[in-house]
């Protein structure tokens, strides 16, 4: 690779042009999804149904900050990670990425594709055996046509910010640990100085003390280029960790949001309660292995083919009543931006139900 | 419910008799892959006891030696691997006996179940299928019908709803914790003195794994079987194991009672993974182990966690001596009881 004098230069060029916000308006929304849907064709039975991955899912993220998404394998984090970043098209809904309306159903325009990049679980699979560090991370460069100049000085500077040695640059993926691919992977989102990183599952394929490593890089490299992360993860710990604010999905749908500090100390959906009462205590004391069964959670969790009526969760919770299977909740505001789902709380269904009934339900004997 | 009255009975955390056989009794166990680049040795020299209802959890990192472990002990590792040691159930000697009877011990009176539940089962035959092959397996001369009712019973233990349907159930068509259900079933159905996991709950989602942490509880008390667990969440480990060993270069490191190891580590590898978790309502910075775990084939001499030690000092270069850190809690540290180590990270 050939060195390059006026590297800083180079380095700061792309991101003048994007015209970075000052740092003055540092909490308002990033992106926005507004009722993103997402619907898949599939075969069941012989017959072609539809799947409802994502269901009217609205969300923000704020500049600078991380939103966590948790949810059981199933409930369509994924999809919607691929939604934002443009791997998939939504069947309905909108964007709105740095105040500019974007639709999620159509293609990108290539300076959207930018700004917004992807890091996925498997490190190894996601790098081509073939080709060598540098060269992977210099992909996405080469194919927003960057001159090559200025690609060997990012490729440089990425490579470096994420903390690899620089000879590793020459190295082929097998040559590298888990950790250190996962590095690269992360070098190569940020190649292009993107706004937004959507991490799904970016930690979750590794051993904890690598975990330790990589979750640090990362909250090190949000705070030195104001990054914004969309972290998914089905790992309750990390999410709590990392995120400041977090959105729970059930079955396609958001059915609680919040910052991540009010959510886990008070959660309000059933849904989100069984998650976090679910955690293992690091603490053999707190072992909860000799409990017996309770039949109430023991439900499986339903298809997305045919989800429940009103409430989907409802199948599940220990609350249900039968407003649930006839009436959707809608989404209300609890406090402070702490956003519920569940017609245990006011606001969330069309007939509100008397007090009295409402704090009977919510009793903590149930 | 069948298991009502053995979960009932053990409330307070078994603490096995010692003056019964062990289900499990490993000595000085090693395995040696053979390669091309010489011997690697995976397990050097392992030993412990599991009693019969007892729960050991190993932890450690990949590479640790902990899955190589558990492969010596239900003969799965490749034919040209070496395995010297003695691995004792109930007392009879796994590799003294002839190969004949070895065969049928493995997979009857100690079997395994895997990480990842759609492997482990064939996808092409019905739940039915493989249940009922594994039962005439383990019960010679047993009619088809009678294995049936014995598969119905399995399924029930392990707490599957509506059991007859799901015999006829293909894996595709069950969800993760079911399909890892059915697996358990096939584990006991030989009624096992010892059942070996390799991250049972690592696939499943968490509202599954609390579930799973509380019927392998169950169906291990039902059999009374010795529960060997490898896992490398500590959580996993607190909430199931009566002990943890900690296992390091094919060693075990530490070993204690879970509340003694996980709240109390006597070694710096463990207190490195205790510090590299990231808890929730914690808010502190995860601290990494620095380094990465040595080559197998390359050994640091003396302890193997030196390099990567915070505490390290020039004695480490020789081998760790045994040090009892409390009442059954070992550690294989110089440094391990009451002695002020130095963090030199922190000096």
């Amino acid at each position: 690779m050939t060195e390059i004098e006026t590297t800083p230069d180079l380095l700061d060029a792309p991101a003048a042009e994007a015209a970075r916000p000052a740092a003055t308006l540092p909490e308002r929304p990033l992106m926005e999804l507004l009722d993103v849907s997402k619907e898949f064709s599939v075969r069941s039975d012989g017959k072609r149904v539809q799947l409802s991955a994502v269901n009217g899912v609205s969300l923000q993220v704020r500049e600078g900050r991380t939103l966590g998404i948790v949810g059981e394998s199933g409930c369509g984090k994924s999809t919607l990670a691929r939604i934002i970043v443009g791997l998939h098209q939504a069947t309905s809904g909108e964007m709105i990425f740095d105040n500019k309306q974007i639709s999620t159903t159509k293609r990108r325009p290539r300076e959207v594709v930018e700004q917004m990049q992807m890091v996925f679980q498997d490190p190894s699979s996601a790098l081509n055996p073939r080709a060598t560090i540098a060269e992977s991370v210099a992909f996405p460069l080469q194919v927003q046509g960057r001159s090559s100049k200025e690609i060997a000085a990012r490729v440089k500077q990425v490579i470096a910010d994420v903390g690899l040695p620089a000879n590793y640059a020459t190295s082929y993926p097998h040559q590298l640990s888990g950790g250190q691919r996962q590095r690269v992977n992360i070098a190569r989102a940020l190649a292009l100085q993107p706004r937004l990183v959507v991490l799904d599952e970016a930690v979750s394929a590794l051993d904890k003390s690598i975990q330790a490593q990589v979750l640090n890089l990362l909250t090190d490299l949000q705070r030195e280029y104001q990054l914004t992360y969309v972290f998914i993860s089905h790992d309750l710990n990390v999410v709590e960790y990392i995120s400041d604010d977090v959105a729970v999905m059930y079955l396609g749908q958001v059915v609680e949001r919040g910052s991540a500090a009010s959510l886990y100390e008070k959660p309000l959906h059933p849904y989100t309660q069984l998650l976090l009462s679910s955690i293992p205590s690091m603490d053999p004391a707190d072992s909860t292995r000799d409990q017996p069964l309770d039949d109430a959670n023991n439900k499986e969790i339903p298809s997305p083919i045919n989800p429940p009526s009103g409430c989907r969760f409802r199948t599940r919770c220990p609350h249900a009543m039968a407003i649930c299977a006839e009436e959707a909740p809608r989404p209300s505001n609890q406090a402070d931006d702490h956003v519920v789902a569940c017609h245990l709380y006011p606001g969330s269904s069309s007939t509100s139900l008397p007090e009295q009934d409402l704090r009977s339900l919510t009793a903590p004997a149930l | 419910m069948t298991m009502t009255a053995a979960a009932t009975q053990t409330t307070e955390r078994a603490t096995p008799g010692q003056h019964q056989v062990p289900a499990l009794k490993v000595s000085d166990l090693i395995t040696e892959f053979r390669t091309r680049g010489g011997g690697v040795r995976a397990v050097d020299g392992v030993s412990f006891t599991v009693a019969p209802g007892q729960i050991l959890s190993v932890i450690g990192e990949s590479g640790s030696g902990k899955s190589a472990m558990l492969r010596s002990i239900i003969g799965i590792n490749p034919p040209t691997t070496l395995i010297e040691g003695k691995i004792e159930l109930r007392g009879r000697d796994l590799l003294a006996m002839p190969a004949r009877e070895r065969r049928r011990a493995r997979g009857r009176d100690v079997s395994m179940v895997f990480q990842d539940p759609l492997t482990a089962l064939d996808p092409v035959y019905t739940v039915e299928k493989q249940l009922t092959e594994t039962i005439s397996k383990h019960h010679e001369g047993i009619s088809r019908a009678d294995a049936r009712t014995r598969a119905l019973d399995l399924l029930e233990l392990v707490q599957i709803p509506s059991p007859a349907a799901r015999l006829k159930a293909y894996p595709s068509e069950l969800s993760g914790g079911m399909r890892q259900r059915v697996v358990i079933a096939m584990a006991i159905a030989g009624r096992p003195q010892v059942i070996l996991a390799d991250e049972p709950t690592t696939a499943l989602d968490v509202t599954v794994q609390a579930r799973m942490i509380r019927l392998f509880r169950q169906i291990q008390q039902e059999v009374d079987a010795g529960l060997v667990v490898v896992t490398h969440d500590l959580g996993v480990a607190a909430e199931l194991a009566d002990d943890v060993a900690v296992m390091y270069a094919g060693r075990f490191v530490e070993y204690g009672s879970a509340a003694q190891v996980l709240t109390r580590p006597g070694h710096p590898y463990t207190e490195g993974l205790i510090e590299a978790n990231v808890r929730a309502g914690q808010h502190r910075r995860p601290r990494a182990i620095p380094g990465a775990p040595p080559s197998l084939k390359r050994l640091p001499p003396g302890c193997a966690f030196a390099p990567r030690c915070s505490y390290s000092v020039p004695g480490c270069w020789s081998p760790p001596p045994v040090v009892d850190v409390e009442h059954n809690h070992w550690s294989l540290c110089l440094l391990a009881p009451g002695e002020t180590r130095v963090n030199r990270e922190e000096m």
